[in-house]
Order: structure tokens, then C-alpha cells, then sequence
């Protein structure tokens, strides 16, 4: 019994030790950003270390969490007496943070080279209200992504210029036996269900909301969503999809087993990354999604990505110091290869854009159609009930009308 | 009386079923901890790793500012650190409640009915003020503080066990103490607890796993490395945005080892605690 | 006795009184009072009452019967496997075999992984590409194509059942193993003599013997399966299509995720309400035994 309190009390006394050390000369800063694959956790810290070395006073604890858990995480934080400093924050998050007043004002402090230099879209999602609530850190969208040396052993040479032509090759290369299933999407319930559906939703020129903000997507939506029921039924899209987030996707998709996927700009790299893919670079094909015959030529659903400074920050100068290190375009350009830049000169620098042509042609085209979900600060929720009933019409448990009905219903009582 | 031998055959092939029921899923995490991503990503999987590779186990363990290894150690550190303080805050304000339960039955033991009946209600009656709480008395992303959230969970079950427990010590021990003119202080500590040792290691594992295993709580409260728990971060790490499978279970097998090892040591100890739970005879 | 009347000691209850009275009294009796309030997780207006509304429209919230169906669903399923799995590997265990006593060593194992590594393990072998399950039963020709077992509306919450069943049912098993060994042989053997055969043996000795630590096994589970959260935030966050959502997954969502703590407390309180029948059941089978 004795040496077991005595052990005991010792590792007590042992981890009371190492916890209570803390040096107060400098400044701490805590960052929360998400577990991705680009830019990684080991991408940000190494961007966070760099940082450290040159303003010593300032250090920087980084935290990753899934996308899932972002949100909650950063609220449940902003509320407490260990509230972030700086958060990432998706695009569809910005009206809820700015209007529960989590996120700080910075449009003065904004540096103008940022302000002139960065994309147009950019500063679209920040800007809440007329103030700019964050910074632009990577725009984004799902481009199709598709398996060129699949294409060209159905005899097709060029990428497929409408939705329909899309899904008519998919269709031929089930046929001709070349791939099982030729779609993979991010279908399971959760936010890359959206983005999946809001870009289809796109490509046939739909809205999820009309002009005054009501909800129309039980009549507009209704045919995106039988489309992609009866591409499902049809074994065009992989069964397992309704499983799928982004990572899944990717997998399948470097593993040959799909010709066609919607995704983010990260999968360009490792799609042909040799250690994480059998695909080779001249056989990964990237554009932006095509648009329905008739209605437009293509469409992009904004999935872009910024960072703030938490109001309740206790060091809110050092933090934007932060966050403008971490968007600024030195860094960005460096770590191009991971991520396209948020500035506009960095499209037109041969050394940035030298092997992903198409990357860089398909982002600039994308950013000039691209469209936002629906920006209304219970986004989260009226999101969770569409995933659910999304997902319920592909299971075959609704129809897809009854289910759009029903979301509207429950996205009305909110 | 014997059994014929076709039934005696039936259940060695019952038993060895069994073992690969039981065994399989846990050996299947081991060795999807030691082999490589490219043996976890073939199809059809690869059973046997082609080369045996600690990669993920040394990138788990090994230290560096913001990296994955600090992040895990600190985890280990503070799940350790929250379950040793709950044990041990729960321990030493139920023994002396238990005995007086044991000894003055009577109407107090409408107290050991509250206990139980709490224990067994879900964690989502008491988070959501415990998080204004915490919040509030600037509590939140603690070890202490996730200690004393665990005690809601860990204290009725551990008065209610060791009360039975006392229960069992025959009073006439303690009588004999009292006509030598001991005083409360020499009945607990000469004579109770001595014979309740057994009971009390037993019920301080339990409650040392109880802890371990949390994660609800861990994950409402806990938002740094300060104070996360194992489960939170194994849990962010299995939330599919991560596909190093071998590094996934490799954290599993990790947060396994301690239970499972005591819980192999002290096989005997936990079953009695278990059955007492529940049985008493 | 007289042992009422030595001395009065009764301050040695108040240190667990105080903290039972922190972390259990004080947030319970919150959470019933925020149960009629419109109070945020982010206080940006201050909560105001709003009488008995938020359980009115509990009642009528399909998400949350359906949750409370979840959980109950899953709780009968779950339970059922391993008392019926539980008892079946206890009896036997508890014949004369070799090797026996390393199989029940090994029986600690499930019970020793923790739940999140449990569900974390469990969705790596679920996994639609690269899971050992599916590898598995194509290898063998069960199945012709890969099935996503976390995915799809039929197999989601069986396959979460599955886990959690491996993970408990050794609970169950080493409770009756335990309860059979201190069954005295003399009563088998006597009756044995009596003529009786193996059959009449069990159903008139050994299975009234086990019935008490199954009943309270039975009940013990219930009460822990109805408010599963941990593996199925793991595995699958509610999904496919909500299919696996239970009561304290949606409670967690509706405080948590969309800041309303005053209609999740609400939600709580009902759940707790349903619970307290089992642990009063469970109480009495306790008190039947002890008397």
C-alpha cells in the first residue's frame, strides 16, 4: 500500500511540474485550423514555425480538427476562458461568426497591398455588412476531376463540354467495361454533401433561395436531385458514395477505380503523387465542372476558406500579424503547389503556374462563375436537415420530392 | 458423468471461434498499426504487412513544437493526469462516506439511492450547464476541472461499491477496537481500512478505466493540448479527413496498452468488482 | 446492536455530499431550468421563459422521436446479442475444457479497448475500399462487390450494433461465468443421482442460479445502451440520412451544434424521465435480491 501512494503521489508531483511551466516574456497565440490534407497540419506548423523565427516574441499554438468539428469547436472556444485567437473559417460560416459579433472588424488594418492584390472573389466572402471580417486564405471550389487515359480508351479526346455529355461518357465507359463505376462524389451526410449537390445545383442554373431569401429548392432542386438519383441507381455513381467525405473520394479516385469526381483543388497534386496514387500526371485531368445544355457553360460553387481574428482575442495585433504571414504572398507562392494563391499576380507567374497550366487556366475561370451557398446565419442547421434528407431521397427511403418538401418545411420553422 | 464425444468436439469448435471472435478485430488494429500505407491501400488488402514499420508509432511518440508527437504525449499526459485526480479526489472523500453509510444505516441510505440512481443517468443531463459553469468560473480546457467533471461519474459508482464492500467487514473487528478506547481515526485506519485494500484497488481501477474511456465530456471541454484527452484526439484523427490508416491504429493500439495490460494483470480483481456491481450473494 | 448509538459521525459524508451536490445536484437542477427557457449556447440576448413550449414541441419534433427510436432500437438489439452471446459463452466457459482458463482471460480484452478505439477500429474494418471486412468476404465469395456497411439506410446501425456487441458482450459473460462458478456441484450431482438428465438439470439448477446476474446484467446494459453516444459520433455522426442519430446525439446537436441549450435541455429532461423507469426496475431487482 505505501509504495503505491508513494508512486502515486510522485507521478502527481511529476506532471504538476511539467504543467505548471510557463514563461510569460512573450506573447501566446492560439490558432485552430483543420485537419486537410492541403494545406496540411504539417504544411501550417511548418508555416507557423517560420513565422516564430522571425517575430521571437510570438508564439503560436496551432490545434487541427476535423472539418465537422471546426465549427463547433471555435464557438464552444469563442464562449470560454480559452478562446482562440485566430480561427479558419469557411466561407458559409462568416455571416453566423460576423453576426453573433465572434469575429473582429479589421477593415482598417487591412495593409492595401493585400487589399489591391488579392482576387476580387476573395474579398467577396470576408466582407460582411461592408467590413471585412477575415482574410482570404485559399479560394476554393470541387473542379471535376477526371481520368484522361479512362477517356481516351473509350475514344473520347476531349474533356465533356456539357452536364449531359458528362454523364453520356460515364455512361459508355460503364458500357465499354472500363471502369465500374465511373463517378465517385462526397456524398455522406455532411457539408461535402452540399457541395456536391450545390454544384449540381449550379450547372443547371439552379438557386437554393430566391431573391428575398426564401426557400425555393423544394421546386429547384427537385431535378438535380433525381439526376443524381438516377445516376446512383443507375451504377453510374459508386454505391458507397453516400459514405464518402473529400478523402474517400480522393482515394478512389487515385486508385483508378472512378474516371470522374468532384473535388478540391488539393486532389491536383496528390492525384498523381506517386506514393499516394497509381495515376501519373499526364493522365489526371482537371476542369470546372460543366454546366447543363442550354443553361450556362460552367459552373463553381465557392468552397473557399478564410482567416479571422477572434473579437474576444486578448493579442488582436498579433494575431492579424499572423494571419497576414499566413496569406501573404511570399508564403502563398511557396506553397503554391499545395494550393493556388489568393493573388491575382501569382496566375500570371510563369514560375508559380509552370506545369499546372490547367490548374491555373481552370481556377481563373472558376472564379469568374463562381456562385456561394446559401449565406444566412443558421446555415449550419438548415444544412444538417437538407444533408439528412439529401440523403434519405438517394437511400431510396423518400422520393425526392417528399424530401425536398420536407427540408423546406423544417428549414421554415427555424 | 461424461459427455459424448461429438458435444465435447462442438465445443472446442465453439471455443475456437471464440478466440477468433474475440482476438481478430484487435490483432487485425496491431498489425494495420506496423504496416504501411501503401499494404493498407491495396485491393485485396494485404493481410500479412509486407515489411513491419514503427513509423507511425515513432510519429506518435517523438516531440516537436505544434507536431502530432506532442499533441499525443500531451494527451497521454492529461489522461492520465485527469484520471489519477478523479480516482483519487472520488477515493478519498468515499471511504470514509461509505463506511458511515455502511456502519448508521437507516434513512442515509437514501443518499446511496440518489448515488446509484445518478450514476446511471446519461452525461447529457448535466453538460450543458457544467459547460456555462466552467465557462463562467474561466474552468474550461482543464485538467483539474475535467477531474472534477469526472467525478460525477466515478463517485456514485465508487461509494456504492465499497459501501457493499464495508458491509462484508464483520463489525464485531471494529467493537473489539472501541473497548481498547480507539477513536474514529485508528477504527478506519487499523481496521477497516486494511481489510478493505483489496476492494479499494479494485474499485480504484474500475474507476481508472471509467476515466480513461471518457469522452463526452473530454470533448466538450477539453480544446488544447493543455488538457485534451486520448479519446478527443483519437477520435479527431478516425473522422475519416485522415487517410494514414496505420496511424489511426497505431494511436489505437497505444490507448489500448494501458487498460488492456491492467486489465490482464488484474483479471481477477476486476471480475469480483464487475460481479459486485451487480450479484451479490 | 447497538452500534447506531457509538458517537455521530455524520460530518464524514459531507465532502461527497459537497461534490455530489457541485457536479450532480447543481447541473441537474440547471438543466430543468433552462428546460423552460430560450436559452443560447452564446448568450446574445439573455434567456427568457417560455413555459412548458419547448416540450410541446419536443412531442411533435420528429428528429427527436425518431433519435429516441434509434436509441431504443439500438439499446434492444444490443442488449439482446449480448446477453443472448454473454450467457451462451459463459456456459461455455464454464465446462472442463482445455485451455479453457486462457480464454477467459482473454474475455477482458474487449472490455479493456476503449470505446472510442473500439469505434475507430470498427470503422477502419467497415471500410467501403480498403476495409478487412469487405476484403474479407470477397476473398471468400460472400460478396460480390464492396458494400458500404456505415453507408448505406439498412446495414448503418447493424454494423454499429456489431462493434458495440464485441465490445460488451464480455461484460455479460464474465458477470454469469462468475455467478455459475459459485454454483455448487454437490446440487448438480445430487440431482444427477435423482435421474435427472442434463436438460432438466440446467432449466431446474443452473439456469435459476444465473438468473439474477443476468436480470441485473440485462438491465445494467439497457441503461447504458440507451444513452450511447460515443461510438456512433465515432463511426457515423448520426448518419446515413439520420438513420443512426440517437436521443443524446440529437440533445448534443441541438445544444452544441445549434446553440439552443434551452430546448436541448428540455429534450435531456425527457430522456432522463424514460430513463429513470429502467433504474427504478433496476433498483428493484437489486432490493428483491439483498432482502
Amino acid at each position: 500500500m505505501k509504495k503505491f501512494v508513494v508512486l502515486f503521489s510522485l507521478i502527481m508531483c511529476l506532471l504538476i511540474a511539467v504543467t505548471a511551466f510557463a514563461d510569460d516574456e512573450v506573447v501566446e497565440l492560439r490558432f485552430i485550423g483543420m485537419a486537410q490534407a492541403a494545406y496540411s497540419e504539417e504544411n501550417v506548423n511548418d508555416m507557423t514555425a517560420d513565422f516564430m523565427a522571425a517575430h521571437p516574441n510570438i508564439k503560436v499554438e496551432t490545434e487541427f480538427v476535423p472539418y465537422e468539428d471546426l465549427r463547433n469547436k471555435t464557438m464552444l472556444a469563442y464562449g470560454s476562458n480559452s478562446p482562440y485567437d485566430a480561427a479558419l473559417v469557411d466561407d458559409i460560416w462568416f455571416a453566423e461568426y460576423a453576426s453573433k459579433g465572434m469575429i473582429a472588424d479589421i477593415t482598417d488594418k487591412v495593409p492595401q497591398e493585400y487589399k489591391d492584390g488579392v482576387l476580387e472573389g476573395g474579398w467577396n466572402f470576408v466582407t460582411k455588412g461592408g467590413k471585412i471580417v477575415g482574410l482570404p486564405w485559399f479560394l476554393d471550389t470541387m473542379y471535376l476531376f477526371y481520368n484522361k487515359a479512362m477517356l481516351n480508351e473509350a475514344g473520347f479526346t476531349k474533356e465533356p463540354k456539357s452536364l449531359e455529355e458528362m454523364i453520356d461518357m460515364g455512361r459508355t465507359l460503364k458500357e465499354k467495361g472500363i471502369v465500374e463505376y465511373p463517378f465517385v462524389f462526397s456524398m455522406a451526410q455532411a457539408e461535402a454533401l452540399i457541395c456536391v449537390y450545390a454544384n449540381f445545383m449550379e450547372a443547371m442554373g439552379r438557386d437554393f433561395q430566391d431573391a428575398d431569401g426564401n426557400w425555393i429548392v423544394q421546386d429547384t432542386g427537385l431535378e438535380p436531385l433525381n439526376l443524381l438519383i438516377s445516376m446512383l441507381n443507375e451504377g453510374l455513381i459508386n454505391p458507397n458514395s453516400t459514405e464518402y467525405l473529400e478523402e474517400d473520394v480522393r482515394m478512389v479516385f487515385s486508385a483508378g477505380d472512378a474516371a470522374f469526381c468532384l473535388n478540391w483543388m488539393y486532389v491536383y497534386d496528390l492525384a498523381s503523387d506517386p506514393e499516394q496514387s497509381v495515376l501519373t500526371k499526364d493522365q489526371v485531368g482537371v476542369m470546372v465542372m460543366p454546366g447543363a445544355e442550354g443553361v450556362k457553360e460552367h459552373a463553381a460553387m465557392s468552397g473557399s476558406m478564410g482567416l479571422s481574428v477572434m473579437s474576444n482575442s486578448a493579442h488582436p495585433e498579433e494575431t492579424l500579424l499572423y494571419i497576414e504571414y499566413l496569406t501573404s504572398k511570399e508564403l502563398q507562392d511557396a506553397y503554391s503547389n499545395l494550393q493556388m494563391p489568393v493573388w491575382t499576380a501569382s496566375y500570371d507567374d510563369p514560375a508559380i503556374i509552370e506545369g499546372r497550366e490547367d490548374l491555373a487556366e481552370a481556377a481563373k475561370l472558376a472564379f469568374s462563375v463562381m456562385n456561394a451557398r446559401p449565406s444566412v446565419p443558421n446555415y449550419q442547421e438548415a444544412s444538417a436537415i437538407l444533408q439528412a434528407d439529401i440523403q434519405s431521397a438517394l437511400l431510396g427511403d423518400m422520393t425526392a420530392e417528399d424530401a425536398l418538401n420536407d427540408a423546406v418545411e423544417q428549414m421554415n420553422n427555424l | 458423468m461424461r459427455k459424448p464425444l461429438y458435444v465435447r468436439i462442438l465445443q472446442y469448435l465453439a471455443m475456437v471461434l471464440l478466440v477468433i471472435f474475440i482476438i481478430s478485430p484487435f490483432l487485425w488494429l496491431v498489425i494495420m498499426s506496423v504496416s504501411t500505407s501503401a499494404d493498407l491501400t491495396t485491393k485485396p488488402l494485404r493481410w500479412i504487412p509486407s515489411q513491419i514499420d514503427f513509423s507511425s508509432f515513432k510519429e506518435l511518440l517523438t516531440m516537436g513544437d505544434n507536431s502530432r508527437g506532442e499533441l499525443f504525449v500531451s494527451a497521454l499526459r492529461n489522461s492520465l493526469t485527469t484520471a489519477l485526480s478523479a480516482v483519487s479526489i472520488s477515493l478519498l472523500v468515499t471511504v470514509p462516506a461509505a463506511w458511515l453509510l455502511s456502519r448508521y444505516s437507516g434513512k442515509k441510505n437514501m443518499i446511496l439511492g440518489i448515488a446509484i440512481f445518478t450514476f446511471m443517468l446519461p452525461p447529457i443531463a448535466y453538460c450543458i450547464p457544467m459547460y456555462k459553469t466552467l465557462v463562467r468560473f474561466k474552468l474550461m480546457d482543464n485538467s483539474f476541472s475535467l477531474a472534477i467533471v469526472y467525478c460525477s461519474m466515478i463517485l456514485p459508482f465508487c461509494v456504492w461499491l465499497l459501501k457493499s464492500n464495508v458491509d462484508d467487514i464483520p463489525f464485531e473487528l471494529e467493537e473489539a477496537c472501541i473497548i481498547d478506547g480507539a477513536g474514529l481515526w485508528d477504527r478506519l485506519v487499523r481496521i477497516v481500512l486494511p481489510l478493505l485494500m483489496p476492494a479499494l484497488a479494485t474499485v480504484a481501477i474500475m474507476a481508472l478505466i471509467q476515466a480513461w474511456d471518457e469522452y463526452f465530456y473530454a470533448m466538450l471541454f477539453t480544446s488544447s493540448k493543455n488538457a485534451m484527452t486520448l479519446p478527443v484526439v483519437i477520435a479527431n484523427l478516425a473522422s475519416g479527413r485522415q487517410s494514414r490508416y496505420n496511424l489511426i491504429a497505431a494511436a489505437g493500439v497505444l490507448a489500448s496498452a494501458p487498460p488492456v495490460i491492467i486489465g490482464m494483470i488484474c483479471q481477477k480483481a476486476l471480475i469480483r468488482g464487475l460481479v459486485a456491481g451487480g450479484v451479490k450473494e | 446492536m447497538n452500534r447506531k448509538h457509538i458517537g455521530n459521525y455524520d460530518y464524514l459524508l459531507i465532502p461527497m455530499i459537497l461534490i455530489m451536490g457541485i457536479v450532480i445536484g447543481w447541473p441537474l437542477i440547471q438543466t430543468v431550468i433552462y428546460s423552460f427557457t430560450d436559452a443560447q449556447l452564446l448568450e446574445i440576448q439573455p434567456a427568457q421563459s417560455v413555459g412548458l413550449q419547448n416540450f410541446a414541441k419536443a412531442f411533435q419534433n420528429k428528429g427527436f422521436l425518431n433519435s429516441l427510436r434509434v436509441s431504443g432500437v439500438f439499446a434492444f438489439f444490443v442488449v439482446f446479442s449480448e446477453v443472448l452471446l454473454g450467457t451462451s459463452v459463459a456456459l461455455l466457459l464454464n465446462e472442463p475444457l482445455k485451455g479453457v482458463k486462457i480464454v477467459r482471460g482473454l474475455l477482458i480484452l474487449p472490455w479493456a479497448v476503449p470505446t472510442i478505439v473500439n469505434a475507430m477500429m470498427w470503422r477502419l474494418i467497415y471500410n467501403p475500399e480498403y476495409g478487412a471486412l469487405n476484403s474479407l468476404l470477397y476473398q471468400w465469395g460472400f460478396i460480390e462487390k464492396y458494400v458500404s456497411w456505415l453507408g448505406s439506410a439498412n446495414t448503418a446501425l447493424g454494423s454499429i450494433i456489431i462493434a458495440d456487441v464485441w465490445k460488451n458482450f464480455s461484460l455479460v459473460a464474465m458477470t454469469v461465468l462468475a455467478s455459475l462458478q459459485s454454483l455448487p456441484e454437490q446440487q448438480i450431482e445430487a440431482a444427477k443421482i435423482d435421474g435427472a438428465n442434463s436438460w432438466q438439470c440446467f432449466f431446474t439448477i443452473t439456469l435459476p442460479h444465473i438468473l439474477p446476474a443476468i436480470e441485473v446484467a440485462t438491465v445494467m446494459r439497457i441503461i447504458e445502451a440507451i444513452k450511447v453516444f460515443d461510438i456512433i459520433q465515432v463511426m457515423t455522426k448520426g448518419g446515413p440520412a439520420n438513420k443512426t442519430r440517437s436521443g443524446s446525439i440529437f440533445i448534443y446537436q441541438e445544444a452544441f451544434t445549434n446553440s439552443r441549450i434551452g430546448s436541448g435541455s428540455a429534450y435531456a429532461i425527457i430522456m432522463v424521465a424514460l430513463i429513470s423507469i429502467l433504474i427504478i426496475i433496476y433498483l428493484k431487482i437489486v432490493n428483491r435480491k439483498e432482502r
